[in-house]
């Protein structure tokens, strides 16, 4: 008998291997670290800080639209349109969500919310973060995201050594994180397009 | 085996069903890249689906493109896992 679960999964993994989802989310990470930099070189007035912040919304905002208009004039087209169901969560990303729901509720308890000030919060994060993504790629035999979590890991000390304080540390974070999978997203969107080129007529029945 | 569901049972139509659980809906062009069939043999095995009422099929346009989006029914949604119960039952008697 095939493997009906393996099939099941096909309509999500489609729209992975697109490469879109990684495009617009390595961006809003991007857009939301580069807005806190330009925060930090233009003048400390309140209009001129709060600027860079709401352009970056309305940037990410404009990516997500954008993700939906390549998925239609040149993901569908090319593959064909699927909606996925909301499929399961996989155990690790379950673990990984109680672990970061804990470590928040930790430190928003009354006498920890000096941890988030530390200069080691955000190595830390990257630690933990980093360790899941290698566990997981390991796991589910990815090979990206083994190197995408080794990655992360050695972001840690590169965190810690950076000499700013811990609100440009978590910018420089997003940055760092949102190139690679920018690249990566690029990187799946062109295999897919050439994989896939256009039908020559309407395949519809 | 008798009592198998012969619909469901045809491996295309098996794993059109299984495609079809995983998503709200899905295009023509979807089902016959993930397939692999023929664009007659993708309709004729829709049209059984459709006429034992477990996909109901909508033809409409995107724009002036046209577009043939299929939908699992809660009726095929429930055959598909009835015949999975049934065929992980006859395996495990082997």
């Amino acid at each position: 008998m095939p493997d009906i679960d393996r099939i099941t999964r096909r309509p999500a993994e489609y729209l992975a291997e697109t490469g879109v989802p990684l495009l617009a989310g390595g961006l809003v990470w991007l857009l939301l670290g580069c807005s806190i930099l330009v925060q930090r070189i233009l003048p400390n007035t309140f209009v001129v800080q709060e600027a860079p912040k709401w352009a970056a919304i309305c940037c990410c905002v404009a990516v997500l639209w954008l993700a939906k208009v390549i998925k239609q004039r040149a993901v569908f087209p090319r593959g064909g349109y699927v909606e996925p169901r909301p499929y399961r969560r996989s155990r690790i990303f379950v673990w990984f969500m109680l672990f970061a729901a804990g470590f928040w509720g930790l430190l928003t308890w009354p006498g920890y919310l000096s941890l988030i000030e530390s200069r080691f919060f955000w190595p830390a994060f990257a630690m933990a973060a980093g360790a899941i993504g290698l566990v997981s790629g390991w796991r589910q035999r990815t090979p990206a995201m083994m190197w995408f979590g080794i990655y992360v890991l050695c972001l840690a000390p590169l965190l810690w050594w950076l000499p700013v304080d811990n609100y440009e540390r978590w910018a420089w974070s997003q940055v760092a994180v949102g190139i690679p999978i920018v690249i990566g997203g690029a990187i799946r969107f062109r295999r897919f397009l050439k994989a896939n080129p256009l039908p020559l007529e309407s395949p519809h029945g | 085996m008798d009592d198998v569901d012969r619909i469901i049972h045809e491996p295309a139509r098996l794993m059109i069903a299984a495609l079809l659980s995983g998503a709200k809906e899905a295009d023509f062009l979807f089902l016959l890249r993930e397939t692999g069939l023929t664009k007659g043999n993708l309709s004729s095995h829709l049209a059984k689906l459709e006429d034992a009422a477990y996909v109901e099929i909508e033809k409409t346009f995107r724009g002036k493109v046209p577009l043939t989006l299929v939908r699992l029914t809660p009726k095929g949604r429930s055959a598909l896992q009835s015949y999975r119960k049934r065929m992980n039952g006859l395996l495990r008697q082997l």
